[in-house]
């Protein structure tokens, strides 16, 4: 192809220039990868984490709107107010538990655990924190959270075969300064007391929940909440995650109860994630957008450079879109070269920043001791689309000011 | 006998708050065979004649016709189509890409018009050992001396076999020796292919050589040898 080979020939004749341009597309596109590669390692890690933790689904024991008084539902559109009206005192706790466990339960990919959360004051020695005690079933549990996997120390099973045992976040292990086997005092806001025999600890790598929960049997909370058969939390897993919203939206539809989904439970967090993606997408494109600018550079300093060529050629016969042609080629190499050498740069980068170790005290999720980075293919795709691409349009400006340059005036120009 | 280009009437104003009229009313016809030389003094309005001759300026008013064919309504890329298979440029600066060697730079218009590129390839070079060029043909255009770079830039103009060539003072940049020598080399061209060639110069001497003169001045032809068609 004789464009590309003209394309070919300015390009080798200015190889310092054509190499500077290749490293800008070159770290435009690398950095590009590398910082995708770290931001969605960490989302996707931390959305994990998450996922892995926590129920897909909660059912609370609450509505989402308050129920309507009775003078209201009579009076829809009523000219009267009824003031000073009390709520009608209710018995909290999901009523028929059991029936929508059970329903729920012959759902195929749904795992469902029925639990009672409620606060107490955890006592060891002289020193009082506040936690939330989690009663929970064991055998039903362990198939929809992942408690068993983040222990520490200790069964799930213990909770069972000890009494009263009680398994604490590591974190509120430490705050109490208790540790495996020593005896611990609840009491609970009804003014029932236990002792509890720390029989495990868990660390799931959610400070909130190693910094603030205990488990027991739900049975023994149910008693030292003094709320006998009550069930205020219905956890559900599902096979298939992405159901979660879904299926939350037809449970609160059809029995009325508050039903969170993950998605919803973590909304602050992936909205925050939304806004940093835009920063780094915002960082990155400008980067991207920098390099571009150096190929429209380049390619007009050819341009300029080359009029007396273009007029050449074009008294040779080539047309305006032979000339655009040859311009807009010479972006494209430069574009592309950039992408598989940015290619290069970003894996190094993903290399380099796996190798960097920090530990990190304390945040909303624990340490993983370095950082974690998502291998994926798009970021080298886009990078690349985005550089060829960037590069082309880069390129077609000044080559189309190449292309309607009047031969006669350069022509006469230098002469 | 049809002329192979002929302006009738051609004027060309470069716009602008003070218009500038470079050539007006020009009516001529250059048959074929013919060796024509055009004369005047600076800014007489010589090149822009060449150029409006060679299809590379478009006349402000009046046509220009190439083998009877008026060229006013023709495509860029339509006039582009003609100038690479039918004219051939020679400039008072050889113009060579600096990035091609010389062969290299015979094969671009050759290329460009299509063929067997091992035809296209022997081709030129037979071309450039005619001319003498049989030594410069690996050579990038700055390793030669300037009446080579000429030479091979007529080379150039010569590759597809045109009908026409059209030479902006190809001496202007060369000895005596060497213009004579470009001048020897336009007259075989005339006398052994029976092709047409339009030269532009302000030297007297090698006008001389010549069969036809035509000298302008003002943007007007006030003398013409021998105008054959009309």
């Amino acid at each position: 192809m004789l464009a590309l080979s003209i394309a070919l020939r300015h390009l080798g004749r200015r190889r310092r220039q054509t190499l500077v341009s290749v490293l800008g597309v070159a770290l435009g596109v690398g950095f590009f990868i590398g910082i995708t590669a770290l931001m969605r390692g960490f989302q996707t890690y931390f959305v994990a984490q998450v996922i892995d933790v926590a129920p897909h689904i909660t059912i609370k024991d609450e509505y989402r709107t308050p129920r309507l008084q009775p003078a209201a539902i009579a009076f829809a559109h009523g000219a009267v107010s009824v003031r000073g009206v009390k709520p009608r005192e209710e018995l909290r706790g999901i009523r028929d538990a059991r029936g929508l466990i059970a329903e729920l339960e012959a759902l195929p990919g749904v795992a469902v655990a029925p639990g009672l959360r409620g606060a107490a004051l955890l006592r060891y020695g002289s020193r009082d924190v506040t936690a939330t005690i989690a009663g929970i079933e064991p055998a039903r549990e362990r198939r929809v959270g992942n408690i068993e996997k983040d222990m520490t120390a200790g069964r799930l099973e213990d909770l069972r075969s000890t009494a009263n045992g009680i398994i604490l976040g590591i974190g509120l292990a430490e705050r109490l300064g208790a540790g495996m086997g020593d005896t611990i005092g609840a009491v609970a806001p009804s003014g029932n007391a236990l002792s509890f025999k720390v029989v495990g600890l868990v660390a799931t790598g959610i400070a909130a929940i190693d910094n603030g929960e205990a488990y027991v049997l739900l049975k023994l909370n149910q008693v030292l909440q003094n709320r006998p058969n009550v069930i205020n939390a219905i956890r559900i897993r599902l096979d298939d995650v992405t159901q979660a919203e879904t299926l939350a939206r037809r449970i609160e539809a059809a029995h009325g109860w508050r039903t969170e989904s993950w998605e919803e439970a973590n909304r602050n967090v992936l909205s925050l994630f939304v806004i940093q993606n835009a920063i780094m997408y915002s960082v990155v494109g400008a980067i991207l957008l920098v390099a571009a600018f150096g190929i429209y550079s380049i390619i007009s300093t050819v341009v300029h450079e080359k009029a007396r060529d273009i007029a050449i050629l074009k008294s040779l016969g080539f047309t305006e879109g032979d000339i655009l042609r040859v311009f807009t080629i010479e972006g494209v190499i430069v574009g592309a070269a950039g992408a598989v050498l940015g290619a290069l740069v970003g894996e190094a980068l993903i290399f380099g920043l796996a190798q960097v170790r920090f530990e990190q005290a304390g945040g909303i999720i624990r340490g993983t001791g370095g950082f974690i980075l998502a291998r994926e293919l798009w970021p080298y795709v886009a990078g690349g689309l985005f550089a060829v691409t960037a590069s082309a349009v880069a390129a077609l400006i000044p080559a189309r000011r190449a292309a309607s340059l009047n031969p006669v005036e350069i022509v006469r120009g230098a002469a | 006998m049809t002329p192979l280009v002929e302006a009738r009437g051609v004027t060309r104003t470069l716009p602008g708050p003070v218009p500038v009229t470079l050539v007006r009313e020009i009516d001529l016809g250059i048959g074929a065979g013919e060796f024509v030389a055009v004369t005047g003094p600076s800014g007489s309005g010589k090149s822009s004649l060449l150029y409006l001759l060679g299809l590379l300026d478009r006349p402000t008013e009046g046509h220009v016709l190439i083998e009877g064919e008026d060229t006013a309504g023709l495509s860029a890329s339509a006039l582009a189509r003609i100038r690479r298979a039918r004219l051939g440029f020679v400039f008072q600066f050889h113009f060579l890409l600096p990035e091609f060697t010389a062969l290299e730079n015979l094969l671009l218009p050759m290329r460009r018009l299509g063929g067997d590129d091992g035809a296209l390839r022997a081709r030129a070079e037979a071309l450039l050992e005619r001319l003498g060029l049989g030594d410069a043909m690996a050579k990038l255009p700055d390793q030669l001396s300037g009446g080579m770079r000429q030479r091979v830039a007529v080379a150039r103009a010569l590759a597809n076999d045109p009908v026409l060539v059209l030479a902006d003072e190809p001496t202007g940049n060369l000895d005596s020796r060497n213009a004579a020598s470009m001048f020897d080399l336009f007259e075989s061209l005339v006398a052994e292919h029976g092709r047409s060639i339009v030269v532009v110069t302000h030297d007297p001497g090698l006008a001389a050589r010549a069969r036809r003169q035509v000298r302008l001045m003002d943007g007007r032809i006030v003398e013409d040898t021998g105008a054959v068609a009309a």
